[in-house]
């Protein structure tokens, strides 16, 4: 082999390796270029509009699993995440971490009060689905499925979405972060009569 | 002569890769900074409204139009600091006529800020319904809201149920559910005749979101996680594999009379909204359409071709007609409040507290109607097809720990069959799309942790 | 999930600062597991510091599990079945566990609970639910919303892999370490009360796998955090 060939073959090698490492450790800049750890806002009261106006400026935006950092520019700027990987710093919450910032909860478990987070403040709290599902933390209680109203939630044991609407047919319209492939938005789902499903409300909403 | 099989061997592979390396990452670099955007960290407007439209009404209700109205104003984060909408709705007696404007009065419940107005006695009576739409503005006269979006070219329409059939199921029974006759299954797997699951690794699992009937019995399921359709034949020998160039993701699909094989996408392209897309029966992609509204929930086919209903307007919305396409503007004025079907009419369904009112509908008149009343609770309709003059209706029925789907055929006397069949959704499917009817007989979409399955009944209507 | 290995060095490092910190702290291991029953020192000692504490862990047919058992009761209030699997029943210093794989093999369930186990009323604090790729976890599903010590400290728990040679896991808890039996070939929940950054909602488990011998096969920092 010429020592031409060889520096050939050393390159395609040399990039090849670069592009592999980038594939395995995709690592979007926004959650680096965007956001940050400022404190909440503790706020006196909270009410469900209130909690549909954080929900709507979710809408649109992206998922990420383990996140909670979301811009309002009504767009995915992550797409293509790799699937559940809380290291790919990318734009959005998971079901929780938006269920977390919509229904404007406390990290402390006990604390049943009501926190404002910035848009760009990356949180996702303390509870998952499951543990939504249970009713976990004073915030959180389990109701029955058919008193739930607009801002309550369904959880099962991986997924958690809120109420935006009843629909004539008997679904609801539900605002969620669905996930990588879907991302924040409002679908028509039939959560509210599937077992698997629990009622779940925040607790403390003002009239 | 050592020194340059040295260079060869080792030094210049190794300058290769250096330069190889460097080279990339500066490429990377660059990339990534020509696509970087600068994100928005100011709160943009908030301004959207949800509404159930009293589709059936019955005798001497009062019949209120309730709009929940989201209103944040640009650059305030604070949700709390909401800003006030106004509008007026626009209605009028039966489906001619001048809309007269009636004012929509704040008001506000559960802690959502709303908009209301009662319909006059005299409209809400008329036994030809009434036609309406809303026209709200957000603050300060800005941004304004047609609800539907069709405003006064498909505005929601509402019919009196003057002498509905009743019909109680009083308080459901579980456990005696009836499976069906099993005519085909397949195993989640990545095989040829295996049904994928989307990836991701929450529960639940997403898979085999939708199927769909031929009149000859012949079942399509939808292996969107493949970006495929699985076809069985009616004696249950399959699957054919038919490739789809989908994105998939909780779609729904349906058979044209064509043979056309249409799938309709539940997420969007950004600042889009989501498409039908249109396959031959081997799977070429023969054209696509963008839905008018941003949560279409629902594909089937109607007269002319594909229907869609289509939210937040909660109407039906052709598509396309003779195999082309219905652009979004076309789609809305041609949106209706019930599902137009093969056999003519529309079928209108409402769930409300307590039951179902549900009607079939001719030339916009009621032909025939019901009124179910359930002490259980009843969760949503997933099927509603007339067989004759009967009505074909399906819908859940739950406790906080229990669900089963609940089949009736109901008559102009009542209920002529009644039987419930179990939920089976291990894997998530969309919404609306656990049911098919093909001739007399239903088919039933399942899955559990094996894999998807469809059972059949017979109803026992004819 | 990130799961990190930890180079030799960072281990003798660990060793002489925990040996230290033991002696100036004068602090001693709890003699107790959250079920009452007596903490033991393991029979065959891992090669790692010390003192060490063995937990129980017992593999359960789920048909022979009593109702009212921990097992039982997490199987009948998760609405999951473990079908033909076993359940893997552990109880630790710091909580308590049930694991199974449903039938499907496609899922993980668990049940974790705390102190109050040893109570008569057993009940669950917290679960986790997960789905296996090809057999192997994807997410540690850490859960640290509902479970408390007795003093009312956060107690957090997550799924480890252990490695196929893997016979113990070893879990670093300030002055002592805890040693997780493997048993079933699922993996090892695990628990503790230390390195909870409750603001970013993540914790950090300090972790050695060893095999039968007590031999360190190798030695890893799993980086967990609540999602989902």
């Amino acid at each position: 082999m010429s020592t031409r060939h060889s520096f050939v073959v050393g390159l395609a090698f040399g990039i090849g390796l670069v592009m592999a490492g980038s594939a395995a450790g995709y690592h979007t800049r926004f959650i680096a270029d965007n956001c940050n750890s400022a404190p909440p806002t503790p706020t006196p009261f909270i009410t469900r509009e209130g909690s549909a106006t954080v929900a709507l400026r979710a809408r649109y935006e992206g998922y990420q699993w383990a996140g909670g950092c979301w811009n309002d520019n009504d767009r995915d700027d992550s797409p293509n995440d790799p699937h559940e990987d809380p290291g790919t710093g990318g734009e959005g919450g998971d079901c929780s971490g938006f269920t977390f910032k919509v229904w404007r909860e406390s990290l402390v478990t006990s604390d049943a009060g009501f926190e404002q987070w910035g848009m760009l403040r990356n949180v996702h709290g303390p509870y998952t689905a499951a543990a939504f599902k249970a009713g976990t933390g004073a915030p959180n209680v389990t109701v029955s499925k058919a008193s739930l109203v607009k801002m309550d939630a369904l959880a099962s044991d991986g997924h958690i979405g809120l109420i935006y609407a009843t629909n004539p047919d008997g679904t609801d319209q539900i605002i969620e972060a669905k996930g990588e492939d879907y991302g924040t938005n409002i679908w028509t789902r039939a959560y509210r009569g599937n077992s698997s499903y629990t009622g779940v409300r925040r607790t403390g909403w003002s009239p | 002569m050592r020194r340059h099989s040295l260079e060869r061997r080792i030094v210049s592979p190794l300058a290769g890769i250096a330069a190889g390396f460097a080279l990339a990452s500066l490429l990377a670099i660059v990339v990534a900074t020509a696509v970087a955007r600068p994100s928005t960290a100011v709160p943009g407007a908030v301004f959207d409204a949800t509404h159930l439209p009293p589709l059936l009404t019955l005798p001497g209700e009062r019949v209120r139009l309730v709009y929940d109205v989201h209103c944040a104003p640009d650059g305030i984060e604070d949700p709390e600091r909401g800003c006030a909408a106004q509008g007026v709705v626009h209605i009028r007696s039966g489906a001619n006529g001048q809309f007269r404007a009636l004012p929509l009065e704040p008001s506000s419940a559960d802690g959502i800020r709303q908009l209301t107005a009662t319909v006059p006695e005299k409209i809400a009576a008329d036994s030809e319904g009434f036609e309406y739409y809303a026209e709200l503005r957000g603050a300060d006269d800005g941004e304004r809201l047609l609800v539907p979006g069709g405003g006064a070219d498909a505005p929601h329409r509402s019919l009196p149920l003057l002498d509905p059939t009743d019909a109680d199921l009083g308080r459901h029974v579980f456990g005696e559910a009836r499976r069906g006759t099993r005519i085909l299954e397949a195993p989640w797997g990545e095989g040829p005749a295996s049904v994928g699951l989307e990836p991701g690794r929450t529960f639940p699992a997403i898979g085999a979101t939708a199927f769909d009937v031929d009149e000859n019995g012949s079942v399509l399921v939808l292996d969107e996680a493949h970006r495929r359709a699985l076809r069985w034949n009616r004696d249950g020998m399959g699957p054919a594999t038919v490739a789809l160039s989908i994105s998939g993701r909780l779609a729904d699909i349906a058979l044209g009379d064509d043979g056309s094989i249409y799938v309709l996408e539940s997420v969007a392209a950004p600042a889009r909204t989501p498409v039908v897309r249109r396959f031959d029966a081997a799977g070429r992609a023969l054209g696509v359409v963008e839905t008018a509204e941003r949560g279409p929930a629902q594909l089937r086919i109607g007269p002319n071709g594909p229907v869609v209903l289509q939210r937040p307007s909660h109407q039906w919305m052709p598509v396309g007609e003779t195999n082309s396409p219905i652009e979004p503007r076309e789609q809305r004025r041609k949106a209706r409040a019930g599902r137009p079907v093969r056999s003519g009419g529309e079928v209108v369904v409402l769930r409300r507290d307590g039951g179902i009112l549900a009607a079939l509908v001719s030339n916009g008149k009621v032909q025939r109607s019901w009124n179910v009343a359930s002490d259980t609770p009843l969760g949503e309709v997933q099927l509603a097809e007339p067989i004759g003059r009967r009505l074909l209706l399906i819908v859940r029925t739950f406790t906080d720990s229990a669900d089963e789907f609940v089949v009736l055929v109901l008559d102009r006397n009542g209920i002529v069959t009644q039987f419930s069949t179990p939920t089976d959704e291990w894997a998530e499917a969309a919404p609306l799309t656990r049911f098919r009817i093909a001739g007399s007989r239903l088919y039933r979409l399942g899955s559990d942790s094996s894999g998807v399955f469809v059972d059949r009944y017979d109803p026992g209507a004819s | 999930m990130h799961v990190r290995a930890r180079g030799i060095g960072t281990l003798v490092a660990i060793v002489v600062f925990t040996s230290a910190g033991g002696c100036a702290q004068g602090n001693s291991p709890p003699t107790r597991l959250v079920d009452g029953s007596p903490a033991r020192v393991p029979t065959v000692g891992l090669v790692a510091p010390k003192p060490q504490i063995v937990t129980k862990a017992a593999l359960v047919r789920p048909s022979r599990a009593p109702r009212h058992s921990l097992a039982g009761k997490c199987v009948s209030e998760s609405h999951h079945h473990p079908m033909g699997s076993a359940v893997v029943v552990r109880v630790g210093t710091t909580g308590s566990s049930v694991t199974f794989r449903t039938g499907s093999g496609l899922a993980l369930v668990g049940c974790d609970g705390d102190a109050s186990g040893k109570r008569a009323a057993l009940s669950f604090c917290g679960g986790a639910y997960a789905r296996l790729e090809r057999g192997r976890l994807s997410d540690p599903r850490l859960d640290l919303a509902g479970c408390t010590t007795t003093s009312g400290d956060t107690v957090a728990f997550a799924w480890f892999q252990p490695g196929p040679k893997t016979s113990s896991v070893a879990v670093r808890q300030g002055h002592y370490v805890e040693i997780y039996p493997v048993v079933g070939r699922i993996p090892v929940r695990i628990s503790t009360t230390e390195n909870i950054a409750a603001q970013d909602s993540r914790a950090t488990f300090d972790v050695s796998e060893h095999d039968a011998s007590g031999a360190l096969l190798r030695s890893s920092v799993l980086e967990a955090r609540v999602a989902g």
